[in-house]
């Protein structure tokens, strides 16, 4: 049924012919798994360029926005990780097999005449994959991406001569910003791509004119005997390559859960950024080297690599293909990739033994989840990644605490003059640490109420007593019976001589329990915590009448109440 | 011979394989980009909240005067990624009548979503795009190809402020559906 069709087709494009001249060529030698890793390289390459192209669906390169859109592509939008986790573990991929595949063409002498342009086309290909790296790398504008990109622009700064115009183009003015990704956007998706594409096709092109570089130990009559078509014999074991790297991407991603994403960039905090990991040998390298050495090996150390590579089929002229008649060339590369190797293993068993690293890595692991988390339910401010911490419920709330009320009763005991209140603040430990020791340098010892004795009811009594007291907050896991035995004993114990637990009761010797740390409560004390209802003459704490609107005080009293179960 | 025959069948099989391997490939990288491609579809991307949305003081809105159109502003806007406030979600036709009770029309055309414009000369909403007509209650007038009239806002008064419940249509159908 297609036939009358596809014959349609042939006719006035004679695609046929095109596709069977694309396929027929003789493998001298026969079909080899060693030939695979250009073929796995085009695999590869397609897609990333067909995740790339949706990437761009959902991303908007600004730098406000764009922290924004990743989150939101990779945590809300169907299969969006798997597509972004392909696209970033797929680079690593073609930065490995790239590797394979300049071994296996350095091992073969595939490099030696004529096929020279062909391998300097393959080590610009080298360039243009790292340039892609590098670019892609700062798009998701998040802290690590943004800090690491920052040393290789700074590293572009130190160039000699022009260093600052350098490094000015690079990030598009004086500083990271909007055409900062603009630019890098445009060279990753555009620019980029066009070369590579250009390149590629050169490459195959060149490929096909001279033909793999068949093995040494073979001689003319027997590469003859033995040859296969590439299609299908060397397509199949291709294919058969492709499916395992495809296989083995997939299973990386699954197990990752995609690429990661950092909390979005942030100049004013530090962070401590990692390049890709196969930018480490250079990050590492950088540590020993200081002064006006750290100029030469940073903007040395690449040029020396790409060049010894270009330069290798010019200086390597002998006619032998054989590895065993090659060993100094080859020497120098086994000791190119060694050093680079060694640099990056001593570069993760570095962080990895290290506690600071560890730590900033733990703490920005936290700030990541909560930065997305936000994201997620509330969207991201127009301000930028960033400010989507503000939209954390008691954000504000916190910020008024810290600049109000922090100084009295969150600092050092030395400086503190009461009660502390920090995560934890009301919850059942807290309560029952203030009943069992009330002048202790965390409660009310800094201050001037000193006349309470510690509650020395023990085991079920006392933590009826807790429990009542807890109840007080309003918290809805308070347990009634509990509480109920609590206000028995509260009532007929010694509590009652000075305190009061109905609200209504304006003026004790002790301070009014009823409610206290409920939303309601907590927004008359700091208006007026001189109340005879609480301390009266005995409070210290300045009265906030008219200091906070009304939203202000709900922040507040939010973040005091968040508190309770804080750091549970 | 014997040997030219199994390699036909080695190399059918091989050909075979090839076809079968890249399209299981092929499947696994497609249908997640295909979900990722459909994923806005039914998906409320663009939405503002379902709370009434303060646009006037009462007293502003004159009695028996020609309707107004005012920007509706609401906080809490969510596009995509973004989550704004004070974002100028659409307008509206306001008018009171004599006995003061307050109607509101979205300006959005239910034939294409033109933005509707209220006519002096006529005493009527007219579309700029392709000239359909509403009277002042919103009710179609014959010409235009718009299927329904105008689509009313649900309004509220409280304490003085007037408030409309901001919602979208779908256009050109005789029914009043929400987006």
């Amino acid at each position: 049924m297609l036939k009358p069709i596809a014959d349609w087709f042939d006719e006035r494009t004679g695609y046929r012919a095109s596709i069977a001249s694309a396929l027929d060529e003789e493998v001298l030698g026969g079909a080899r798994f060693a030939y695979v890793f250009g073929s796995v390289l085009t695999f590869l390459l397609v897609l990333q360029m067909t995740t790339g192209v949706f990437l761009a669906m959902y991303y908007s390169p600004s730098s406000t926005d764009a922290w924004a859109s990743v989150a939101f592509l990779n945590d809300q939008v169907s299969a969006g990780w798997f597509i972004r986790g392909l696209h970033s573990h797929g680079a690593s991929a073609m930065v490995i097999v790239s590797g394979l595949h300049l071994f296996q063409v350095a091992v073969f002498g595939a490099y030696k005449k004529p096929r020279e342009l062909n391998w300097i086309v393959g080590v610009l290909m080298l360039g243009l994959l790292l340039a892609f790296a590098l670019t892609g790398y700062l798009l998701p504008w998040d802290q690590t991406g943004y800090w690491a990109t920052q040393v290789a622009t700074g590293i572009a700064g130190t160039a000699p001569v022009a260093g600052q115009q350098v490094q000015e183009a690079m990030q598009a003015g004086n500083g990271y910003g909007n055409l900062t990704i603009t630019r890098f956007f445009a060279l990753h998706v555009f620019v980029l791509p066009a070369l590579m594409v250009g390149l590629t096709v050169l490459h195959i092109a060149l490929f096909r004119k001279h033909h793999q570089t068949p093995p040494w130990w073979l001689d003319e009559k027997e590469l003859k005997r033995r040859a296969q078509p590439f299609w299908p014999d060397q397509m199949f074991k291709d294919i058969l390559a492709m499916a395992l790297v495809f296989a083995v991407l997939i299973i990386v991603n699954f197990k990752t859960h995609g690429a990661p994403l950092d909390a979005p960039a942030d100049p004013s905090t530090a962070f401590d950024a990692r390049p890709e990991w196969y930018f480490r040998s250079l990050f590492q390298g950088l540590k020993y080297f200081h002064g006006i050495l750290e100029v030469i090996v940073a903007l040395g150390a690449p040029v020396v690599a790409g060049g010894a590579l270009l330069v290798l089929p010019f200086v390597d002229r002998g006619p032998s293909n054989n590895p065993q008649k090659r060993v100094p060339y080859l020497a120098v590369l086994a000791v190119g990739f060694f050093v680079a190797a060694g640099l990056t293993v001593v570069s993760f068993v570095e962080d990895r033994g290290s506690e600071e690293f560890q730590e900033a890595h733990a703490v920005a692991h936290k700030s990541s989840q909560k930065a997305r988390a936000l994201a997620k339910t509330y969207g991201v401010p127009p301000e930028g990644g960033a400010a989507v911490f503000t939209l954390e419920p008691g954000y504000l709330g916190k910020k008024i605490f810290d600049r109000d009320c922090a100084a009295c009763h969150a600092g050092k005991v030395t400086d503190r003059q009461g009660p502390e209140i920090l995560a934890g603040f009301n919850s059942r430990q807290y309560i029952s640490d203030l009943l069992r020791n009330p002048s202790a340098n965390r409660f009310f010892g800094p201050t001037k109420i000193d006349d309470m004795k510690p509650v020395t009811e023990t085991g079920e009594d006392f933590s009826a007593l807790v429990e009542l007291v807890y109840a007080q907050t309003g918290a809805d896991d308070a347990n009634a019976d509990l509480v109920a035995k609590g206000q028995a004993l509260f009532d007929d114990g010694s509590c009652s001589d000075c305190h009061s637990i109905d609200w209504d009761t304006e003026e004790d010797i002790g301070p009014n329990l009823g409610r206290r740390g409920n939303p309601a409560m907590l927004r008359e004390f700091i208006v007026n915590p001189g109340h005879l209802r609480w301390f009266g003459e005995k409070n210290e704490m300045p009265a906030s009448k008219d200091k906070y609107t009304d939203a202000e005080l709900d922040e507040l009293v939010g973040y005091l109440v968040g508190l309770r179960t804080l750091g549970k | 011979m014997a040997e030219k025959k199994t390699d036909d069948a080695r190399r059918r099989f091989m050909k075979r394989a090839t076809f079968g391997i890249g399209g299981i490939m092929g499947a696994v990288t497609a249908i997640p980009l295909v979900k990722y491609f459909l994923h806005p579809v039914g998906s409320p991307v663009v939405s503002t909240p379902d709370a009434p949305i303060d646009i006037a003081a009462e007293s502003d809105i004159v009695a028996g005067a020609a309707p107004v159109r005012l920007p509706i502003i609401a906080n809490g806007v969510r596009d995509a990624w973004n989550r704004a406030d004070n974002v100028a979600v659409g307008s509206c036709w306001v008018s009171k009548s004599e006995t003061g009770e307050i109607t509101a029309f979205t300006s959005v055309c239910p034939h294409l979503g033109c933005s509707v414009s209220y006519s002096d000369k006529n005493e009527d909403f007219r579309c700029p795009c392709h000239n359909s007509a509403f009277a002042l209650d919103g009710k179609k007038k014959d010409n235009g190809p718009a299927k329904r009239g105008l689509d009313p806002l649900k309004v509220t008064v409280e304490e003085g402020r007037v408030k409309v419940t901001y919602q979208r249509f779908r256009n050109d159908i005789s029914e009043r559906e929400p987006v």
